[in-house]
Parts: C-alpha cells; structure tokens; sequence
C-alpha cells in the first residue's frame, strides 16, 4: 500500500509527546488523534490552527503517519 | 456454488438445452425498500417537539407542543386526503415536550407537566379517536429534555424512555401496570434527544455529549426484554455518528422506527460558517437485526427539511401501507409495500461481468411497443434487479439467481427500426465505491478485522456475513482509520491486505468473509460431463515468492521455496503496526503471500453457463492432452451472456491459482 500525502489543521499539539490531533482537510466531524510529528519542527510553530502536511505510511493507521510540515 | 438440483444440473451438461434468464425489478436500494415520499400537507405551525403514529385503521395521529403548555393532538382518518389544520388540545397548562406511538387500536400520547418532570400519558383504544384521562406515569429525577414511547403489543403493553440533562431512562407498563423506573446508567456528558421502537426487546437512539472528550453523538442502546438484553437490562451506549466537540456539529431529534427494517432521522445542526441545520436519514440491513456496534448505520443521506426538531417516523404494521415523515409543518410518505416487474419475456440480451471488486453490465429489453418509455417507475435508477440463469428442464423451468445488480443507468437505443432499452447494472462493489465517509471513522485497536469490515459494508446498506472468515480475521484488532475521502471499497480493500480472506457478493444485499483455501475440494468439473467451448489452461507463477511484515518492533516473514529458487516472482514488503511480535507479523506475512498468490493468471474456460458458478469457487476440468490429473483452478471471474438474436448463450470463466 503507498504511502498518502494529506493536508490538515493543527486542532491539539502536544509538545510533550510530539504529537498532533489533526483534521483532514475535508473532514468534517472528526479529527486524527496523536498523530506523530517530526522532530525538526519547533513546538513553537505548532499553533492550532495552522496547516499541516501530513504524510500516513499506511493509511488506514494513524499511528503510522507523521506531520512533515507546517504553515500558516 | 450456488446449490443446483440435479435436473437444473443435468439440463445444464446436456449437448441440447434451451436457455432461459428470468430478470425481475424490485423497488429495492441496496438491501432496503426504496422509499419515494410525496408531500401531503405543508401547512405552517409552530416548530416544537412533535410526533406521529399510524393506528391499525390506518388513521395518522400527530401530536406537537405549541411551546406554550398546550399538547396538540391531530388525528387524520384519511391521510391521502386530509383535513390538515384541525388539532385538539388534549393537555393544557403543561410542558412542552410530546411523543406518541400506536398499535392496533391502541394510541398513546405522553407529555410531560408544566414542572418538566411529571411524566403523564393518555391512551386511546379506537384508534385514536378518543382518549382516556390523564395517566401520572412517573415522576422524573430531573427535568425531562426529551421522551419517547412506544408498544410492545396490542394489548397494551409499552415503555416510555426519557432522557434529562444527563441520565438516560425508560419505564414499561406490562398488563397495565407500570414498573419502576430503570436508570441506565450510561455515563454521557449531557443529553438531548431520544426515540424509541420495539422489535424483541426496546431499541432506542439517543442523542448527546460523550464524556471527557465531549463529543456529540448519535447512539444506539439496547433496553433489554429478554432477546439480546434481559428483561429489565441496559446494554452500552454504541455510537453511530461523532463530531469533534470543536467541530461546531451537533445531533438532535432523533427518530426509530421498524418498517422493513430499521429507518431512523435525526437533525445535524452545524454551525460553523456555511453550515446547516437539515434532516438525515439512515437504516440499517434488514438482516441486521438491531445496531451491533459502533459506526453501524447506513451512510445517513440528507433530506431537503431544515426544521430543527426533524422528521417523525411512523408506518403501517407489516411493511403494507405507507412510511410517513411528519413535523409540525410538514407530512410526506411512501408506500412501502413490495413492488415487483418481470422483465423476462422481453430479455433480448443480458451481459454481466463479475470479477473481484466489480459487477458490471447490463440488460437488454424490446421497446419495440414503448413499454419502457419513461421509463417504468420500478426500472427507477437504483432498483434491484433479480437476474437468474437457468435452463428449461425436465422439470420445467429451473434458475439459480446471481449476486445483487443494480439499475446504473438507462440506455434506449433506436437502430434500424429496432427499439430497445438497455439498463446498465453494477453490483455491491460499486455501491461500496459510492459510500464514502463524511467524517472520520476511528476503530482504536478494539475490534477485529472482520468487525472492521462488516461495520464498512453495513455503512454501504450491506449485511456481511463473517462465518467463514479466518481465525486470523476474527481475532486480530487493529487500530484503523477510515480518512473522510476514502470510500468503503477504498477502506475494504486497505483492511483486506492484512487477512487472506476474500469477500463473495451474494443476493439480497448481503455478502460473505471467506478464507479461501487451497486445500478445498472442486465444487465442479468441466470438460468430462460439462461440455467446454474452449479453455487456456495457463501456469504461471504467483507474483510473489517471499512477503515480509514489518510490525512494531516486529517482523514476520513468509516464503514460497520453490517460486523463490525459481527467480520467477519477487519480494513484498509490507508495514503493518498491528503486529507487536514476530509470530503475528509473521501471521501478516502468510496472508499475504496466500492472497498474492490468488492473483496469479491460470486460464480461461469457456462453456455453456454454470448457472450456480460464483466468483472464488474451486473447479476442475480434465483433459488427458493437458494433464493425466484433473487440473484444479479458482474462478477470478465469472461472465455470462445471452443474447437471444445471436443465439448466445455462454460462460467465460477467468481462472486463478487455487
């Protein structure tokens, strides 16, 4: 299975655990929980709202997926 | 295979048959009756909490609350002529929420006092047209935010569900007494709508905030009556639908009921920039019997009617009659018996294709005297079509009917003073491509991939049958996302790589979870006493000769020796998080290479039709010029075509490994 490229929104950063609740850009109702982020973003530029790029590895597991970028 | 009794399978091995194909249109959407509403009554009234009922006579009782204490009753004897404006005041001086139900003669209205709490009730025995005095049924512990009643029988029997800020509640009156009020203990954040019917034990839909993380929800939840709860016992709530508690989204006004299946409606209010308060409806396959789990329900599909209390159910008992929609402004129905049109004598060709993951082709009718001009309301876009092949036997006429298709699209064709309509059809495939999430569906690691899946094809109108799914399919839980842009064909084919199961279409809207062995015995054998027209017998390799799993921490790995050694395939590497040890990575990597190995290229056969052949059935076919040894194939691919013209009447059969 290839691996999907995804835009989305910063809803919830977590700094502690580098992780992201995210939504889908085209979602409606539910976001993707605890999405891993990368490491070579500064916490400080993940503010809600923001846009993300979000690659999922295997689409159908958010476990396996990362935030690979982030703008406004 | 489709089981064939022996003279249908001696007509069909015989050197001189006649063929026959009989087709047949249904008003049925999926797995359900379609549904085609006309408005009766739009005349304007206050929106407040409103209900409706059918009595046994036939008669509409709707009751509304005109946000002023007053309980509003209307019964119309005639529905399809009305009067639509004249409505009794049964209850003064009370609160402002309202239900009703009916069954039999036997119509109930229950309200609440003006204290919001008192929970009162009046029955009618005629059908509605008088009632007795008010009945206290129960005193609630909470100011009541919404109520719904329902009956079990026609002697009276029912229960009464009310939901407050935040607890969940019902009471049921058993040969007329009530009982005591039974809490749910369903831990929510807050409620605000319920509605309730009875089919074995009292189903109810509630709408709300889920705790902690405050998301609205539409839930189903089981009030048990001694089917699939106890008399008396609550089962958990079971969501349906979610938003984010920032998603500016949420449900209300729920309403159930039991026509030829389950049909709900409910309001989703959004309220970020661009949104809309409307109407959905959902329903669930007939063969479900009640919502078994979380994310259940059919893909909800929007209704044209933005009042914020929503649309009432109500219908006829025993699937005769009509399903109405009421509001207080509003009253549309259906009829919602079932309609059939044969198609047979007018059948000039029919070509269908089924392979994995598609169904498609089409009927060909004479239009020669106009008879589908329009064309008829039962060859609506969408209705079931029921094609069986068959011959004419020694027992007379002998069929064996396909998997589910579907009308696609029209096609009337005028060619050299020949008229005809062709219906394109398409099978449940296509309905799954069609399905596609508005939201999120999140499954955290709790349930098994064949849960996973069924919950997809139930989302699509389809009942999955898991009987004979792998071990591995019922028992592994993976965490899996279905992305709103995703379709259910999409997200099945996502959960299908991970298990070695493969899913076979069958009628009526239903398919199976199979593991497909290849140790299976033949189900049919070509060539000694069923004629072929032609076969290629062909061996090739599978395309791959080592799969490899990835897990977390884990890997896994499965290797086909002899197609190694041979260099004719190659290597698959797969991620799979699911699996934490080697042993389950491994168990990734087998069903995989099992399911890869399926796709491999092995010929075609073909020959008169097989009318009982189905996708993934195991043959054989002996042939002492290829092989001493029956040679034992899985059919890929089933095409079937009869054209009555050409005198066609033929079988291609794709083959795979075994």
């Amino acid at each position: 299975m290839s691996t999907e490229l995804h835009q989305g929104i910063l809803k919830v950063w977590d700094g502690v655990n580098w992780k992201a609740d995210v939504q889908l850009t085209g979602s409606l109702q539910l976001w993707l929980k605890a999405v891993p982020v990368a490491r070579d973003i500064a916490a400080i530029e993940m503010v809600v709202g923001r846009k993300l790029a979000i690659a999922l590895f295997d689409p159908s597991n958010p476990d396996d997926a990362a935030v690979i970028a982030v703008w406004t | 295979m489709r089981t064939l009794s022996a003279t249908l399978r001696a007509a069909q091995q015989g050197e001189s048959t006649e063929p026959y194909v009989d087709v047949v249109a249904e008003n049925s959407l999926a797995g359900i009756r379609r549904l085609d509403f006309v408005q009766l009554d739009a005349t304007a009234n206050t929106i407040a909490s409103h209900d409706a009922a059918i009595a046994g006579d036939g008669s509409l009782t709707r009751v509304r609350s005109d946000g002023a204490g007053n309980v509003l009753q209307q019964r119309v004897a005639n529905p399809g002529a009305g009067p639509w404006n004249a409505w009794n005041n049964i209850g003064a001086g009370k609160g402002n929420l309202v239900a009703c139900a009916a069954r039999g003669a036997r119509v109930i209205v229950v309200y609440v006092d003006a204290a919001g709490t008192g929970i009162k009730m009046r029955e009618s025995t005629d059908n509605g047209q008088t009632y007795a005095a008010e009945v206290a049924v129960t005193t609630a512990a909470a100011a009541v935010v919404d109520l719904a009643v329902t009956y079990k029988n026609t002697t009276g029997d029912h229960a009464i569900a009310w939901v407050t800020a935040a607890t969940l509640n019902a009471i049921v009156r058993t040969g007329g007494a009530y009982g005591a009020a039974s809490a749910s203990g369903v831990s929510v954040s807050s409620l605000n709508g319920v509605a309730m019917t009875y089919v074995y034990d009292w189903n109810i839909l509630v709408t709300g905030v889920e705790v902690t993380t405050l998301r609205r929800c539409l839930w189903a939840i089981t009030f048990g009556d001694g089917f699939d709860k106890a008399v008396g016992v609550w089962d958990v709530l079971l969501p349906q639908l979610q938003a984010e508690s920032d998603s500016s989204v949420a449900y209300s006004a729920p309403s159930l009921a039991y026509t030829d299946t389950f049909r709900m409606t409910y309001v989703e209010a959004d309220t970020f920039t661009g949104g809309n308060t409307r109407t959905y409806r959902t329903s669930l396959h007939p063969l479900n019997g009640w919502i078994a789990g979380a994310n259940y329900v059919r893909q909800p599909v929007p209704v044209n009617y933005a009042g914020a209390q929503g649309l009432a159910l109500a219908a006829d008992a025993n699937q005769a009659g009509y399903v109405y929609e009421c509001a207080p402004d509003l009253v549309q129905r259906a009829a919602q018996s079932l309609a059939t049109l044969s198609l047979t004598n007018d059948v000039l060709a029919v070509d269908i294709d089924e392979r994995a993951g598609s169904t498609r082709g089409f009927v060909e009718l004479d239009n020669t005297a106009g008879t589908y001009a329009g064309p008829p309301a039962l060859l609506a876009l969408g209705n079931r079509l029921k094609v069986k092949w068959g011959y004419r036997t020694s027992a007379g006429v002998e069929t064996s009917q396909m998997a589910d298709v579907w009308i696609a699209a029209h096609e009337w064709r005028r060619q050299g003073g020949v008229s005809t309509l062709r219906l394109h059809v398409e099978g449940a495939w296509e309905l799954m491509r069609r399905s596609r999430q508005r939201t999120q569906i999140v499954h955290t690691g709790g349930d098994p991939y064949c849960s996973i899946l069924t919950r997809m094809f139930s989302r699509a109108g389809l009942a999955l049958s898991v009987g004979s799914a792998s071990t591995r399919a019922k028992t592994t839980n993976p965490k899996f996302t279905i992305h709103p842009q995703t379709s259910a064909y999409e997200a099945a084919q996502q959960a299908l790589a991970f298990v070695a199961d493969r899913v076979r279409l069958r009628t009526n809207a239903t398919a199976d979870l199979i593991e497909f062995l290849a140790s299976a015995a033949s189900s049919y054998t070509y060539g000694a006493a069923h004629p072929v027209g032609e076969i290629r017998l062909r061996a090739e390799a599978p395309p791959i000769s080592e799969a490899h799993a990835f897990g977390a921490g884990a890997f896994g790995e499965a290797i086909d020796y002899a197609t190694a050694q041979a260099m004719t395939a190659t290597r698959e590497q797969q991620r799979d998080l699911t699996s934490a040890s080697g042993a389950a990575a491994a168990a990734t990597a087998t069903a995989t290479l099992r399911r890869r190995a399926l796709d491999a290229d092995a010929g075609r056969i073909v020959s008169p039709p097989n009318v009982g052949q189905e996708v993934y059935d195991l043959v054989d076919f002996t042939d002492l010029l290829v092989s001493g040894a029956a040679v034992k194939r899985r059919v890929k691919a089933v095409r079937r075509r009869y054209d009555r013209h050409a005198g066609v009447y033929e079988q291609t059969l794709d083959l795979g490994a075994a």
